[in-house]
């Protein structure tokens, strides 16, 4: 019996992946003022992003509620004995705890393990591909944790924002609160190590901001993998792309757009980038 | 030989009876001067740097408001005597190197710098003498000269330089040949120092397309000819004050006002005032009504004045009404206090870098600019831009961190920088930033986690990327190159180098993007300074957003003298 993996929204993953890898996704509440919404359900990215420059209350996001795992868990159990549950920084986000919450409850029937990614947006989703496709290839369950452990260990995370306000006003802006404060309009890039999200640089302009975002990607060693978000700016994530694509021609590179339950937190004008190393010999 | 007060009230040293014309004593006598007379005569030199630093200042070659060479040396010079009283020696050679001590920790700007070398040399050619002679002091100018000379990574001739190693060579000749007076010496050295100053413009172009000497070699021959009027018993009216030793009775007249219990508020506030028939206690009268703490001193051609005031700009329109002033120092009381290292704000749990910063800003926004960046501390440059090497070394040493950076943003701060860099106990390097824009870059380019070598490359490599344009107005006429300048024209000195003259500001600033511009560029700043007002500086942000609209265009509030804008580009 395959091991049936879990994420959540936050994970950022591309639709045709989560459909071919079997792999189940667990929406994030949004919440415009009292107006909830699952992100990716009843929300868009798209949506999203248009609602956060004119909302005039600031959206915030939440957990899933422990009832949905448990329903999520349960309906698995009638394919799998084993689950493994693999989601947002635990350090960011309650979600961790209310997936613990529900595995704890069902006594071991199924078997959940959850997985605390430590990252976020695609780094987070790289490990749940990691796992997915060890899942798909009749691994068992501590090696499908392993294969997430694997790649947690070699992804690096690196995002540039236009602003630190959202991340300010959502709590979540960790260490980079070193950054705040500047009388020059400087432009953050910050990234996410040990489940929190540290200050990289600033950067005077945008377009200076992404060649520094690119140089810092490229020195992270031979990459097996790249993904590119944004929030607002297609155009500068296609254009990273392309330099990407020009330095690294073999290496497979997603282009997405960042959900809303990140992009609450990083605002219009974000834009990440997610590698992951390649194993080493 | 007495107490130290007799020793210091006696002017006539007591093992020799003084010259029938009541000056020091001039006899033939080797070795005849000691500790005391070295002191009076480098006391006398400094008074004589004074009375004339502004006419000094006023010779810089670049027209720039803060050109202030003299100021610098004389500023150098107080805190040589200031450490030199406090040696309290008859020992030439413990006074010697007590004024080394002092120049070195005290020095301000290139010139500052080089006048402490000069002194080093002095102290090392005295040092195992208690008393000296004339042909010891040719000796010790010598010394002086080889030691400036080493100071300096490229020596030019037609500098400062020049008029030491020519006087030097004077004061040699003199010994060897006519016996060894030490007002023969003198006498020699100040003629040919004069000598070598006039002939600096045909040295050194910049001087002669100018039309001026070189302002530090004037310094140095001012000094030395105060020097020989002292040894020649011309003392002419006394400067400013009727004690023995001037600075120490005016520090610790000062610092007794500072030390109050109850907090002050307000300004301190001191200048000089040179005028005729000054009236001491009127003026006494006039600053008791303006605030407390008052202190007038000297006679009625020279008055310095020291008051406490929430009003320092009618204390000194007063003085402007009596006479010239100048020496002006006016110092927010309670920010004084924390001495001239101003901590930034601390963001909550920022990571404390490996790396301390320390770096030299003049203007109150400029400083918050650096603090928002996360500069460790901050040293005031002041008006013209010339703290102390003692004040950038405080700064490093109560630094976090045992690995220091120092950013200097002037070229003139970057001597006292690395001395303050090789006297400190810590690891320290200096990334040479010449402007406020270079030092913002360097700053941004700090790696948190980095170490000392790393980041000094990272930070040069980014002051490497900005190009500064200095606006100012001219405060004389000058001819650099083809470049024709009057006194009131907009100037930009871009990177340093005089390249723009225009009838405005606004004038100026347009005319240096043109030059530093390139189809790379990506950002303008504009900081405007303290005579500059947001409106106007908002106005020409607008009106070069249209010119340059593929730039950004960032306006910043800096509050710096002399300078209406500071221009970058990136």
């Amino acid at each position: 019996m395959t091991v049936r993996v879990v994420t959540d929204s936050t994970a950022d993953l591309p639709p045709e992946v989560v459909q071919e890898l079997g792999i189940t996704v667990i929406p994030m509440p949004v919440l415009f003022g009292d107006e909830v919404y699952r992100d990716g359900v009843d929300l868009s990215s798209e949506e999203f992003f248009e609602r956060l420059t004119t909302s005039p209350v600031l959206p915030t996001t939440s957990q899933p509620p422990v009832g949905v795992f448990l329903e999520t868990y349960r309906k698995l159990a009638a394919e799998t004995d084993e689950i493994v549950s693999i989601h947002i920084t635990a350090r960011g986000s309650g979600t961790c705890e209310s997936a613990l919450q529900a595995a704890n409850s069902l006594a071991g029937s199924p078997r959940v393990e959850i997985v605390d990614s430590e990252s976020a947006s695609m780094g987070l989703g790289f490990q749940v591909i990691a796992a997915a496709r060890a899942a798909r290839a009749g691994a068992s369950l501590d090696e499908v944790i392993a294969a997430a452990r694997s790649v947690c260990r070699r992804v690096h995370t690196l995002a540039l924002l236009e602003t630190l306000e959202y991340l300010r006003r959502g709590g979540r802006i960790g260490r980079a609160q070193a950054f705040l404060g500047s009388v020059l309009n400087l432009k953050p890039l910050i990234t996410i190590r040990d489940g929190v999200v540290h200050p990289v640089a600033r950067v005077r302009t945008r377009a200076r901001a992404l060649d520094q975002m690119l140089r810092y990607c490229m020195a992270c060693g031979d990459l097996e993998q790249v993904a590119i978000l944004h929030g607002t700016t297609p155009e500068d994530a296609k254009m990273l792309a392309q330099r990407v694509r020009e330095r690294l021609p073999d290496v497979p590179i997603y282009v997405g757009r960042l959900g809303p339950a990140l992009g609450v937190h990083g605002g219009p004008g974000i834009i990440g980038m997610v590698v992951v190393e390649a194993e080493k010999a | 030989m007495g107490t130290s007060a007799d020793r210091r009230e006696s002017p006539a040293r007591s093992a020799r009876a003084p010259g029938k014309d009541g000056s020091p004593a001039s006899s033939t006598a080797a070795s005849d001067h000691n500790g005391r007379d070295l002191l009076e005569m480098f006391a006398a030199a400094t008074s004589w740097l004074e009375r004339n630093a502004d006419a000094i200042n006023s010779i810089n070659v670049y027209p720039v408001p803060d050109g202030d060479t003299g100021t610098n040396m004389y500023l150098t010079m107080r805190a040589t005597l200031e450490e030199a009283f406090h040696a309290k020696s008859d020992d030439a050679g413990a006074v010697a190197r007590a004024m080394a001590r002092g120049a070195l920790m005290g020095a301000r700007g290139n010139s500052g710098v080089i006048l402490s070398q000069i002194l080093s040399g002095i102290a090392d050619r005295l040092s195992e003498k208690e008393s000296f002679s004339g042909s010891d002091f040719a000796e010790a100018l010598e010394a002086a000269s080889e030691k400036a000379y080493k100071a300096v990574s490229q020596p030019v001739e037609g500098t400062i330089l020049t008029v030491m190693r020519e006087g030097a060579a004077a004061a040699k000749r003199k010994a060897r040949r006519m016996g060894s007076s030490l007002k023969s010496v003198l006498a020699s050295t100040v003629e040919a120092a004069r000598e070598a100053v006039s002939k600096t413009p045909s040295l050194l172009p910049v001087l002669r397309e100018a039309g001026v000497v070189d302002a530090g070699g004037q310094g140095l021959y001012i000094m030395l000819e105060g020097a020989l009027r002292y040894v020649r018993g011309d003392t002419g009216p006394p400067v400013a004050l009727a004690a023995r030793d001037p600075e120490a009775s005016w520090l610790a007249a000062t610092a007794s006002l500072h030390e109050g219990a109850e907090p002050s508020y307000g300004y301190c506030t001191e200048f000089l005032v040179r005028g005729e028939n000054l009236d001491s206690r009127a003026i006494l009268g006039e600053m008791l009504t303006l605030g407390d703490s008052v202190l007038v001193v000297g006679d009625e051609s020279l008055l310095r004045v020291h008051v406490h005031t929430h009003d320092p700009g009618t204390a000194l329109s007063y003085g402007t009404a009596l006479g010239s002033v100048t020496t002006v120092k006016v110092d927010n009381i309670r920010t004084q206090a924390e001495e001239f290292v101003t901590r930034p704000r601390r963001h909550g749990e920022g990571p404390v870098a490996r790396v301390s910063t320390v770096a030299v800003v003049a203007g109150l926004g400029l400083e918050q600019v650096l603090s928002s960046i996360g500069v460790t501390a901050i040293v005031r440059g002041g008006q013209t831009m010339n703290p102390s090497t003692e004040e950038i070394l405080a700064a490093v040493e109560a630094c976090p961190s045992p690995e220091v950076i120092i950013l200097p943003n002037n070229k003139n701060v970057l001597m006292a920088a690395r001395q303050a860099a090789e006297h400190s106990t810590k690891r320290v390097k200096v990334v040479p930033t010449t402007s406020l824009p270079q030092g913002v870059a360097a700053l941004l380019a700090l790696d948190s986690e980095a170490g000392l070598e790393e980041n000094a490359l990272a930070m040069e490599e980014a002051r490497q990327m900005v190009r500064t344009a200095e606006v100012t107005r001219a405060v004389r006429p000058t001819l650099l190159g083809s470049l024709r300048v009057r006194r009131g024209q907009a100037i930009a000195l871009i990177d340093g180098q005089l390249k723009v003259a225009e009838e405005s500001l606004r004038g100026a600033v347009c005319a240096s993007l043109r030059h530093m511009v390139r189809p790379d560029s990506s950002l303008i700043t504009l900081y405007y300074g303290a005579d500059t007002s947001r409106e106007e500086a908002q106005a020409l942000a607008d009106d070069l957003a249209r010119e340059y609209p593929s730039l950004e265009i960032e306006l910043v509030a800096g509050g710096q003298p002399h300078y209406h804008y500071i221009v970058s580009v990136e």
